[in-house]
C-alpha cells in the first residue's frame, strides 16, 4: 500500500512537472517530444497509472511547426500584439484583499503581484524553497504553481495539496476566457484544457482521501 | 519510460533554515488576514510619472507599493502629487511592461533571452560595427537625463551622437536663453504681482509646486493674464483669458516690446546697464506697432496696451513666463519666440529681481574619480547640430532626433540606442520613424512595450520600473524660483516585479561585451556616496530624507565681476542680438517671421496640441485609472470652435474625418467656443498604436501623425503645429 502511495505521488509529480513545460518558453527538445506524440503517450501512460478518467491527450494534433510554437507562446503569453493572456494567478484577481491598501489598484484586477502571490513566497519560504530570480516576483505564474504541487505532492499532506489545489487553480476557467479571445491560439488552448480536466481529477483524487 | 525534456525550476533554498515572519498558513484566507498585520515601511524616492520626477514617498507593505505621497521638502511637488504621480505607481505592478530581454525573430515577432545572451549578441554586433564603420557610427537617443552614461560610452568608442527629444519640445528655448542670457531664469511666483502667460499652461503640463505658487499669488492679488488659443487649464484660475490666433505669439511679444518702448515704459537704466543691441533690436523693430500686432494676433491693439501698460506699472513685479514646450518647438518662428521673451521682460527690468524672473538656486554635486582612459578623436555629429555646413546654431548638447530615420539612410547611424524614447508616438511622422529599425543594430531601452520598441527594435532591454531602481541623486529644479537649493534621490521601493535591470548594470554589460572593459568601475552606491561628499552630508541621511534643502544661495542681484555686467554671453549682458546667427547671415535680433503656414478655406484648421493635467504627453496612455479620467471628460476628443463647426455642420460629440497630407484620421470633437476659429486642437497623450499597451491602444488620435519631420533651421525644432489639416462631417468611409 504504501509503495503504491508513493508510486503515485511520484506519477503525479511527473505529470504536474510536463504540464508545467507547456508555460515555459519552448525549447526544441520538448517541441521534439510533442510533435513524435511521445507527450501524448507518456501523459496517457500516467493518468492511466494514477486512474485518471482522461483521453490520450492530443497534443500532436494541435501544434504546428516549432517556430509556430515559440510565436504562439510570444503571442498568447508575452504579448507583442493584443489580446493575450498572461499565465499568471494575481492577473484574474483582486489584487489585494487587505482594505488598509491606498493605491488604484487595490481593488481592481489585471495586475501581477497581488495577495495570491504574496502566499506563494509564503509557501516558498515555508518550504524552504528558492525560484528563478525571473519569476521571484512573479511566483504565481501557472509553471511555477504546477511545479509547486508537483513539489508538494511528494512532500506535503494531501490535506495541504487539496487546500492548495482550491485556493490557486479557481482562475483557470478565467485565463481560458482570456486566451480564447486572443488570436491563433488553438494549442495553448487545448494545454489549458487538459490542464483543466487534470486539476478536477486530481480534486477528485483528494476529495476521496 | 519515455524521457520527457523539461526544466524544473524550484529548488531547494540556499537559505534553508531561515525564520519567518508568520507560521505556515496553507489555507490562503487565513494567509491574506495574517498579511494584514504587517508593518508598513516609509521610503523616499523620486515620481516618473513625468520629467519634473517630484520627490515622493512611497509605503510598502509586505514589500508591495501601499501608499504614495508628496515630499514637503520638495519644490516641485510641494507635499502634493498630480494623478500621475498616483496613477503611474500601480503601473510597476501592469502587464504593459517589457518582462525581460528580447530579441526580434521576425518582423513582428519577439523571443525573451537571457541577459548574458543579450549582452554578448549585442556586444559582439557593436564591436563589428565600430571596427567597419568607426565610433560615430553609434548613436544615443533619449528623452534625456542619465548622459553621463551614455556619454562615457560615446566618449570611450569616440562617438558625438547624443541626441534628446528636446527639438520636439523645447529647444528654441535653450538655445536662445544660452545665448542671449547665458542661463535661463524662472518666475518668481511667490512675489509678483502681474503674471502672464502665454503659450504656457502650468496646470495643464502641471507642476504641483508650480501650481500651489500660482494659485497662492492669485489669492494675495496678483494679477494672471492667459493669453492662449484655448481656454487652457491655466485659464480657468486667469483674471483675463486672451484668445491670440495660432501661431502668432510673435507679433503679440513685438507689439507689447514696441509699447514698451515707444511710450517710454521700459526700464531705461536696465537696459543702458545690462543689455546688448537694444539699438539694433529698436531700428528693426520701430514700426512694428500694437496695431500692426493686432492685425496679425486678432487681439486688438488696446488689448496690447494695456497687457504692456499693466506690466511696466507692476514692474520688475511683473513677469512674462519664459514659457516651455507650446512655443519652443512648434512654429518655424519659435526662435525668435524665445528671443521676445527675453526682451519684453528685459524692458521690464525684472531680471534678477524679486517678483520678477530669477536664477534658480543650485548647487554642486560631486562625482566619482575614475581612471583616464584613451579615447579617440570624435567625428561631426551626424545630425548636423553645431555642423558648420549644417545646422551651425542647433545646440549640439539636444540634437536633432526627428532626422534620424534619414541619418540612417545616408549611412552616419549604423548601430542605435534608443533610451527611455518613443520617437514613433512622440516625434513627427511615425511610418518615417519606423525607418529607424534599418539601422544595422537597434536597441531599445524602455520600461514597457512602446511602438518604438514594438516596431523597430532588434533588442529590448527593459529597464527597471523607477519604483525599482537607485539613481544618483540631481539637483532639483526649473521653472519656479527659489532661493535654497535642493538635491533630491531615487531610492529603490521595491524589488524588480519583472527581469529587468538598471541602466547602469545593462552599459556595463554591453561594454564589457564589446570589448571596453571596466568602463564603468563604480555602483550607483559609490556614485551617491561622491555626489554628496562636497555638501558636507552623508549618504544616509539623503537616502532617508529623500529631498534636502541648502541654506539660501540666490540673491537678486545682477550679476557682476568688477562693476561690469558678468553673465555668461559675450558681453556679460543680456544680448538682444545673437552674434552667432548674424555669423550664419540671419538676423541677429528677433524680427518678424510668418508662421509657415496659414489655414485659408473653410474647412482648413491650423493644429495644435497640448498636454492634459492628468497625461504626460503619449508616456501615461496605458495607465487605467488615467485613462479612466480621459474617458470621464471625453479627454480624447478633439477641440473645435463653435461657429467653425457650425459652417461645416458638426455638431459635439460627431466623429469627424482630419487630414492632412501625412494622414487621414476620425475623432470624436468637443465642439465649444473656449478656442481659436482659426485652430483645432488635439491632446498629445493618445493615438497609441503598440497592441501590447491595451488601454492606450487606438485611444485618440495624435498629432504627430499629421506633421512631417522637418527641422527649423536656427534651433532644429519640429514645428509641430506648422500644418493646416481639413476637417470634415463624418468618419472616413
Amino acid at each position: 500500500m504504501e509503495a503504491s502511495v508513493m508510486k503515485r505521488k511520484e506519477v503525479v509529480e511527473e505529470i504536474f512537472l510536463i504540464l508545467a513545460e507547456f508555460y515555459k518558453y519552448p525549447t526544441e527538445d520538448f517541441y521534439n517530444n510533442i510533435i513524435s506524440s511521445d507527450v501524448d503517450k507518456q501523459l496517457a501512460k500516467l493518468f492511466k497509472a494514477v486512474n485518471y478518467e482522461l483521453d490520450t491527450p492530443q497534443f500532436t494534433f494541435w501544434v504546428g511547426d516549432f517556430k509556430g510554437l515559440r510565436a504562439e507562446y510570444s503571442r498568447s503569453f508575452l504579448g507583442i500584439t493584443a489580446p493575450f493572456a498572461v499565465p499568471v494567478e494575481s492577473v484574474y484577481k483582486v489584487w489585494t484583499n487587505d482594505t488598509s491598501f491606498q493605491i488604484p489598484i487595490a481593488n481592481s484586477k489585471g495586475y501581477v503581484m497581488g495577495d495570491s502571490a504574496l502566499h506563494i513566497l509564503h509557501l516558498f519560504e515555508h518550504f524552504q524553497l528558492q525560484i528563478p530570480e525571473e519569476y521571484a516576483q512573479m511566483p504565481d505564474h501557472l509553471t511555477i504553481l504546477l511545479e509547486l504541487y508537483a513539489f508538494m505532492i511528494k512532500e506535503r499532506s494531501l490535506e495541504e495539496c487539496k487546500a492548495f489545489l482550491k485556493d490557486h487553480f479557481d482562475w483557470l476557467g478565467d485565463f481560458e476566457e482570456a486566451l480564447s479571445k486572443t488570436n491563433e491560439v488553438k494549442f495553448y488552448l487545448y494545454v489549458v484544457d487538459v490542464l483543466k480536466k487534470v486539476i478536477k481529477e486530481e480534486e477528485k483524487y483528494l476529495e476521496k482521501q | 519510460m519515455i524521457k520527457i525534456s523539461r526544466r524544473t525550476f524550484l529548488k531547494a533554498s540556499a537559505l534553508a533554515g531561515l525564520a519567518s515572519s508568520l507560521p505556515l498558513m496553507m489555507n490562503f484566507g487565513d494567509y491574506t488576514k495574517a498579511a494584514e498585520l504587517a508593518p508598513v515601511t516609509r521610503i523616499p524616492t523620486m515620481c516618473n510619472g513625468c520629467s519634473s520626477t517630484c520627490s515622493k514617498y512611497v509605503y510598502v507593505k509586505n514589500g508591495r507599493v501601499w501608499k504614495v505621497e508628496g515630499n514637503p521638502i520638495d519644490l516641485k511637488s510641494s507635499g502634493r502629487l498630480c494623478a500621475r504621480g498616483h496613477g503611474m505607481a500601480a503601473d510597476v505592478y501592469g502587464l504593459g511592461r517589457v518582462t525581460q530581454p528580447m530579441k526580434r525573430v521576425d518582423d513582428n515577432s519577439f523571443e525573451p533571452i537571457s541577459w548574458p545572451q543579450a549582452f554578448e549578441e549585442i556586444g559582439d554586433k557593436l564591436y563589428k560595427i565600430i571596427n567597419e564603420s568607426g565610433g560615430n557610427s553609434v548613436m544615443w537617443l533619449g528623452h534625456g537625463g542619465k548622459e553621463h552614461y551614455a556619454n562615457t560610452f560615446l566618449d570611450e568608442i569616440g562617438s558625438s551622437n547624443y541626441v534628446t527629444h528636446y527639438a520636439t519640445c523645447f529647444s528654441s528655448k535653450t538655445n536662445v536663453w544660452d545665448r542671449m542670457v547665458g542661463t535661463t531664469l524662472n518666475s518668481d511666483f511667490d512675489n509678483a504681482d502681474y503674471m502672464l502667460f502665454v503659450g504656457r499652461n502650468f496646470a495643464g503640463g502641471i507642476i504641483p509646486g508650480a501650481m500651489n505658487r500660482i494659485t497662492k499669488a492669485k489669492e494675495r492679488g496678483a494679477k494672471i493674464v492667459v493669453v492662449d488659443p484655448r481656454y487652457c487649464e491655466l485659464a480657468i484660475i486667469a483674471d483675463e483669458w486672451v484668445p491670440i490666433r495660432p501661431g502668432t505669439d510673435l507679433a503679440f511679444f513685438l507689439g507689447i516690446a514696441h509699447t514698451l518702448i515707444s511710450e517710454k515704459l521700459y526700464v531705461r537704466s536696465f537696459i543702458a546697464n545690462y543689455v546688448y543691441g537694444f539699438e539694433e533690436f529698436w531700428s528693426a523693430n520701430k514700426d512694428f506697432t500694437a496695431d500692426k500686432a493686432a492685425e496679425i494676433t486678432g487681439i486688438p491693439a488696446d488689448k496690447i496696451r494695456e497687457i504692456a501698460r499693466d506690466m511696466a506699472l507692476n514692474a520688475p513685479k511683473a513677469f512674462l513666463d519664459s514659457g516651455y514646450h507650446g512655443l519652443h518647438a512648434h512654429y518655424a518662428n519659435s526662435t525668435q519666440i524665445a528671443m521676445m521673451n527675453v526682451v519684453v521682460n528685459a524692458l521690464l527690468g525684472n531680471m534678477f529681481k524679486v517678483g520678477g524672473l530669477m536664477p534658480g538656486a543650485s548647487i554642486s554635486l560631486g562625482h566619482v574619480e575614475t581612471p583616464a582612459r584613451e579615447t579617440p578623436e570624435k567625428g561631426p555629429r551626424a545630425d548636423g547640430a553645431g555642423v558648420e555646413e549644417e545646422y551651425p546654431t542647433v545646440e549640439p548638447s539636444r540634437g536633432i532626433p526627428q532626422i534620424v530615420p534619414d541619418l540612417i539612410k545616408k549611412g552616419r547611424v549604423k548601430a542605435l540606442f534608443i533610451y527611455h524614447y518613443n520617437p514613433l508616438r512622440t516625434a513627427p511622422d511615425p511610418e518615417y520613424q519606423k525607418g529607424l529599425k534599418d539601422a544595422e543594430l537597434v536597441v531599445s531601452i524602455p520600461v514597457d512595450w512602446n511602438e518604438t520598441s514594438l516596431h523597430t527594435a532588434h533588442y529590448i532591454l527593459p529597464e527597471s520600473y523607477y519604483l525599482e531602481r537607485t539613481e544618483p541623486p540631481k539637483v532639483v529644479s526649473g521653472f519656479i524660483a527659489h532661493d535654497n537649493p535642493q538635491i533630491a534621490v531615487r531610492r529603490q521601493a521595491i524589488k524588480p516585479v519583472h527581469n529587468t535591470l538598471a541602466l547602469l548594470d545593462m552599459l556595463k554589460g554591453i561594454t564589457a561585451a564589446a570589448g571596453y572593459y571596466n568602463l564603468y568601475p563604480f555602483t550607483v552606491e559609490d556614485e551617491i556616496k561622491a555626489s554628496v561628499k562636497p555638501l558636507g552630508i552623508s549618504p544616509d541621511i539623503l537616502m532617508e530624507t529623500g529631498c534636502i534643502e541648502f541654506p539660501a544661495n540666490v540673491k537678486p542681484v545682477f550679476p557682476t565681476k568688477d562693476g561690469k555686467p558678468a553673465l555668461n554671453t559675450f558681453t556679460g549682458k543680456i544680448e538682444f542680438s545673437i552674434g552667432a546667427f548674424k555669423l550664419y547671415g540671419r538676423p541677429g535680433v528677433a524680427t518678424w517671421v510668418p508662421p509657415l503656414v496659414m489655414p485659408q478655406g473653410e474647412d482648413e484648421f491650423r493644429l495644435i496640441h497640448g498636454k492634459q493635467p492628468w497625461h504626460s504627453h503619449n508616456f501615461t496612455g496605458n495607465n487605467p485609472y488615467l485613462m479612466a479620467i480621459s474617458d470621464k471628460y471625453n479627454g480624447t476628443w478633439m477641440w473645435i470652435n463653435k461657429g467653425r463647426a457650425e459652417k461645416l455642420g458638426i455638431k459635439n460629440g460627431d466623429l469627424v474625418t482630419i487630414s492632412s497630407e501625412k494622414a487621414v484620421k476620425t475623432v470624436n470633437v468637443k465642439v465649444t467656443e473656449l478656442l481659436h476659429p482659426d485652430c483645432v486642437w488635439i491632446p498629445s497623450p493618445y493615438g497609441g498604436f503598440s497592441e501590447k499597451l491595451k488601454t492606450a491602444y487606438q485611444q485618440g488620435i495624435n498629432y504627430n501623425d499629421f506633421i512631417p519631420a522637418r527641422v527649423e533651421p536656427l534651433s532644429g525644432s519640429v514645428m509641430g503645429q506648422e500644418v493646416v489639416v481639413k476637417v470634415s462631417k463624418g468618419g472616413i468611409s
